[in-house]
């Protein structure tokens, strides 16, 4: 399969060329059992899609593998590098390096109901942007003014970073257990602190709003394409 | 793009899950660092996605 995408990569590249996020959601506990043809094929899972969406076609097997592993996979979503964060990019790549801020590598979730913002920072309460500096303890309805979860299992948390070598591009991988109901969350941001209201907002991004019962896990790989 | 991956796994796996990182892969978790070879315990829905996008491998019980 692979040598047939060749010909493709450049288009395939292209396609998978945008910040995203891949969203899971899965049901309490699940009998998540991979048989060894399943994890040999995996990575071809993703080339299958991008050649779908390069054809118009609905994403089939992602989901399906997704299913397969006891979660239903809540979409793919393109994500927003704030303002904030590109200043935060120039100087991780090219700041003294003693100034150098720490890694982005957490991950904070909300049911803020606004959509993404270059604008947007790791401390705005400002309801017409999400919320990360309104610290959310309790589970309510989504709303312009939610903050970032603190609790519920939804705390902001450090993601298990992932690279391959010469690939331009890396990830950072997350799942959050809920330790209670959690009302419609849909929106991420990945900063360079690991507690709420501080540090930089790198990114953010909303997603389809995503219920959980408790024990249901919330599982958020974010791909940066650098 | 995609790595081959050519680990085997009986299967079922839950929480924690051992992996191995396939070669030419970095993986940070905890603080540490791992790369080819290296074999490390991760969250099983978090090394669902790294197995999925050729990251890692399962380490068989084999």
């Amino acid at each position: 399969m692979n040598e047939h995408l060749e010909a493709i990569t450049d288009l395939v590249e292209e396609v998978a060329a945008k910040n995203h996020l891949t969203i899971v959601h899965y049901h309490g506990e699940q009998a998540d059992v991979l048989d060894a043809r399943s994890v040999n094929l995996a990575p071809m899972l993703h080339q299958a899609d991008r050649v779908r969406m390069l054809l118009g076609k609905k994403v089939f097997y992602l989901p399906e593998a997704y299913r397969r592993l006891g979660g239903d996979l809540v979409g793919v979503f393109p994500n927003l590098r704030t303002n904030a964060g590109t200043d935060y990019a120039a100087t991780q790549l090219g700041g003294v390096a003693v100034a150098s801020p720490a890694v982005a590598k957490f991950i904070g979730i909300s049911n803020n109901t606004n959509v993404a913002s270059v604008l947007n920072t790791a401390t705005n309460t400002t309801t017409s942007r999400i919320c990360w500096g309104t610290a959310q303890a309790t589970d309510g309805a989504a709303s312009t003014s939610r903050g970032e979860y603190t609790a519920l299992g939804l705390a902001r948390a450090a993601a298990t970073y992932a690279h391959t070598t010469g690939v331009s591009s890396y990830s950072q991988t997350i799942t959050f257990t809920a330790t209670s109901a959690i009302t419609a969350a849909q929106a991420a941001g990945l900063f360079d602190a690991g507690t709420q209201n501080t540090g930089t907002l790198f990114v953010e991004s909303i997603f389809t709003p995503t219920t959980l019962a408790n024990t249901d896990q919330l599982s958020i790989a974010w791909t940066i394409n650098i | 793009m995609s790595k081959k991956n050519e680990a085997v796994t009986s299967g079922p796996y839950q929480a924690p899950v051992t992996v191995r990182v396939v070669e030419g892969n970095t993986i940070n978790h905890g603080d540490k660092t791992y790369t080819d070879g290296d074999v490390v315990e991760l969250p099983a829905r978090t090394a669902d996605h790294l197995i999925l996008a050729g990251h890692v491998e399962v380490v068989t019980d084999e």
